[in-house]
């Protein structure tokens, strides 16, 4: 495989023909399957991956879209700090435009204020060294698999001692979550398709113990056409026994104990607290604040920050397409007053969310 | 001294920019996409990657025992873990056991 790129050969259409014609032979009880990653949700949206599934196996998007979770209020500290003449805000592109109880940074840079778009927030460093009069916020929100690359940003600007760099943190731990929808009854969770690059920071150990304790098997799944339908087809088949085995087919990039020196720089700056999943409510654990030691990098304490209660969109259920209870088509607002051009809700402005991925490639189902 | 591209060299190398603006704005909208890249130089902390044609600074400061030739899964310009290739081949075989059942 010396000129592989590691992506074409998880495209191979005839292994895909192969394994969708064994889901067709898939006879057992209905099964729900809830994937728990934006970046899963959208690659099966783009590959019309539940167009080959049979009736019986119904896939379900779960919460795993950190935008779609991160609540109103957040949005809100981060338009007030936009608004403040001496700050930049620096920020993934997906936050531009979700919702805040008035008004979306994307208004806001529209209006004057200094906000970037960065890729990496060690760009937003940068910015910080390149702007000394300035005050710069980067605008920390993510899983597993961003927040180490976070707090490597946090521990260089300590070794530098830079005076003008801080994060706003809205940073969420996975397995508080997965433990909520595993055990709420109401959804009826058959198996779990695990983030594979979530994973790949975390290891697989969590998954085990969550399997062991709420009999919920899950597959370890690479975000290429063949490692979904190849984990969706393992997933079908561990349901049928006895339910509490985990298999890892993303062995490319997930170890069992994940990334040590990432965790251990996530640990070192962050420590567990209680979170607001939009649409989850408050879960304790789930997530992330910045330990005393760097302080002064947390904009919350620079700024003296107190959080309010945002406000939700009346008719917006993005609470219930994030616990899989509800597809966007049932929404009152969707494909009317909520659409990618002018979203409502932070399912729709992610470019991950359910309502997003739904919105651009079902359009034949809206009304 | 490269001479500045006239005609059409210079339409090809403007859609040449246009097509490198358009990917870079991708990577910046898709905060989730993690992406595999392959090190093509390391030196004093950093590492350049070539990411689908497109060459990048990023950090391998996540990582021990990188090498420049390396496969690493990059998210948010930095590299989160090395590809196993052994693996790599061993999962494409898998995924194909269905294929080659299916022909026998």
């Amino acid at each position: 495989m010396n000129n592989s790129n590691y992506i074409d050969e998880f495209h191979n259409s005839g292994a895909a023909s192969a394994i969708v014609a064994a889901l067709g032979r898939y006879d057992g009880r209905k099964l729900n399957i809830m994937e728990v990653c934006g970046t899963h949700t959208m690659s099966i949206f783009r590959h019309g991956i539940r167009e080959l599934l049979p009736e019986s196996v119904n896939l379900i998007s779960g919460p795993g879209c950190p935008v779609c979770v991160t609540p109103v209020s957040f949005m809100d500290l981060a338009v007030l700090l936009a608004r403040e003449k001496d700050v930049i805000i620096a920020t993934f592109g997906d936050l531009l435009r979700v919702p805040g109880s008035l008004t979306s940074l994307a208004e806001e840079k529209a209006d004057g204020a200094d906000i970037r778009i960065v890729y990496s927030p060690l760009d937003a460093l940068k910015t910080a060294r390149g702007n000394p009069e300035k005050r710069v916020v980067f605008l920390s929100v993510g899983f597993e698999t961003t927040t180490p690359v976070i707090a490597l940003a946090v521990l260089k600007a300590y070794e530098e001692n830079l005076p003008n760099f801080s994060i706003l943190a809205a940073n969420k731990t996975m397995p508080e979550a997965l433990k909520i929808l595993a055990a709420d009854s109401g959804s009826r969770i058959d198996g779990f398709l695990y983030p594979g690059h979530v994973s790949a920071v975390t290891g697989t150990q969590f998954y085990r113990e969550l399997a062991e304790a709420y009999r919920v098997p899950g597959v370890v799944a690479g975000f290429e056409p063949l490692d979904i339908l190849h984990g969706i087809y393992t997933l079908t088949r561990l349901c049928s026994e006895d339910g509490n085995s985990v298999v890892n087919e993303y062995s490319r990039v997930v170890r069992e104990q994940g990334n040590p020196i990432a965790l251990e720089k996530m640990k070192e700056v962050f420590e567990p607290c209680s979170a607001i999943w939009r649409g989850l409510g408050k879960i304790e654990g789930s997530g992330l604040g910045v330990r005393e030691k760097y302080g002064r990098f947390d904009a919350r304490r620079v700024f003296g920050l107190v959080e309010t209660a945002g406000k939700e969109p009346k008719g917006c259920i993005c609470g219930e397409v994030l616990k899989g209870k509800a597809t966007p088509d049932k929404c009152g607002l969707f494909g009317k007053t909520c659409t990618p051009e002018s979203p409502a809700g932070a399912c729709m402005v992610s470019s991950e969310g359910t309502c997003a991925a739904y919105f651009r490639y079902n359009k034949g189902v809206i009304i | 001294m490269q001479e500045f591209p006239q005609g059409r060299l210079l339409l090809l190398w403007r859609i040449g920019l246009f097509f490198d603006k358009m990917t870079k704005e991708r990577m910046c909208r898709l905060m989730c996409l993690g992406i595999p890249g392959k090190i093509t130089s390391m030196g004093n902390g950093k590492a350049v990657a070539e990411i689908m044609g497109v060459s990048r600074e990023i950090s391998v400061e996540l990582l021990k025992d990188v090498k420049i030739g390396d496969f690493v899964l990059i998210h948010a310009g930095c590299a989160i873990q090395i590809i196993d290739r052994e693996e790599a081949e061993a999962t494409i075989q898998l995924f194909s056991e269905l294929k080659d059942v299916m022909n026998d």
